[in-house]
């Protein structure tokens, strides 16, 4: 009875100190404005190994990036490619399957 | 020094051609844009006027986000003449200024270009048709989703057959997309230009230009024609200029 109540009980304890696992990301991007701008954006983000999709909302000034799976990437590789498209990142939102967003940062 | 006919006409175009390297901009006046890091532009515009074809292409890549290299070629195609590669630019562009805010950006830009060597025939098809050997420039922008806003003034040496004289060029853009599409979409531009350009020794003229720039994704056509409105001791005449441009 002990044992199988320990079973039920570790994996749960596992899950919450383990991060979940990132399925897409929501960058807040300044400055894009046309979809000529945001080429140059989207061209960047996918250069990177762990980015699968770029799915790019303009009205929105947000880019939203999938990850492939069990990789991660972090905000100051995200930054750094979207001031190489010539753009600002002002947060990221780090969303996992099913799950509300996690936290949002500001990039300096 | 005076530039007449046909050749003071010339100059107020082909002083706008060099220098662009970017995707995003009005049809005649030049835009402060730099290219994003590692990526490139190539562009083909063919320009009009007075029985002159006048056609450019142009690569430009970024190194950094601020700082394009470009090449740009013109060929010209005169009436009665057959048609022959006049310059071979080598130019830069390096951004100075950029605010980034949501849906806008303001930028400014400095830029230069400088003619290679090609030899005497081709300088000889330069010095007639009036197209600069070097090119330097200030730009500014402010773009939005719907609206933007340009400003270029450049300076210009131009060869002629009778010595080298030195033209500068305002240029003024302002730019509307009636209908700002998602992110791969269609999406047209209108622009009105304004060119005011002035040749040392007293040729100048004002010339107002409606145009239109469609572009989707990384694919841009535009199209545009330049109404002279005012002159002083030029032959200018209308110009018309159509492009195309692919980002990669």
């Amino acid at each position: 009875m002990l044992g199988a109540a320990l079973l039920l009980v570790v994996p749960a304890h596992l899950e919450a100190q383990a991060p979940p696992p990132e399925d897409s990301l929501v960058l807040r991007v300044d400055g894009m404005v046309c979809s000529l701008c945001a080429y140059g954006a989207e061209r960047r983000l996918k250069r990177l190994d762990a980015v699968e999709g770029v799915h790019v909302d303009l009205d929105a000034h947000r880019v939203v990036v999938t990850l492939r799976p069990g990789t991660t990437v972090s905000d100051s590789t995200l930054g750094q490619e979207v001031r190489r498209a010539g753009f600002a990142l002002r947060g990221v939102t780090r969303l996992a399957r099913g799950r509300a967003p996690r936290r949002e940062e500001r990039t300096p | 020094m005076r530039l007449g006919g046909a050749s003071g006409a010339l100059a107020v175009a082909f002083i706008c051609l060099a220098g662009r390297g970017a995707a995003q901009e009005p049809i005649f006046v030049t835009p402060p844009v730099t290219m994003y890091q590692f990526g490139a532009v190539g562009g083909v515009e063919v320009e009009r006027r007075s029985g002159t074809v006048a056609v450019s292409s142009e690569a430009a890549f970024g190194v950094l986000a601020p700082w394009t290299v470009s090449l740009h070629a013109v060929g010209i195609d005169a009436r009665g003449e057959p048609a022959q590669l006049a310059r071979l630019h080598v130019g830069t562009r390096v951004r100075l200024v950029k605010v980034d805010r949501p849906r806008e950006w303001l930028l400014l830009s400095v830029y230069g270009a400088a003619a290679l060597p090609l030899g005497d025939k081709a300088d000889a098809v330069a010095e007639a048709h009036s197209v600069p050997a070097a090119v330097v420039g200030v730009s500014a922008t402010r773009m939005a989703r719907r609206g933007d806003a340009f400003a270029n003034l450049s300076l210009a040496r131009i060869p002629t057959p009778t010595g080298t004289v030195t033209g500068g060029t305002l240029g003024l853009a302002a730019g509307w997309r009636p209908r700002p599409g998602r992110y791969g979409a269609l999406e047209a531009q209108l622009f009105a230009e304004a060119l005011g350009n002035y040749v040392e020794g007293g040729s100048a003229s004002v010339g107002l230009a409606p145009g239109l720039l469609v572009h989707s994704r990384n694919v841009v056509v535009k199209a545009g024609i330049l109404v002279p409105v005012w002159t002083r001791r030029s032959g200018d005449d209308l110009v018309l200029r159509f492009g195309a441009k692919l980002l990669y």
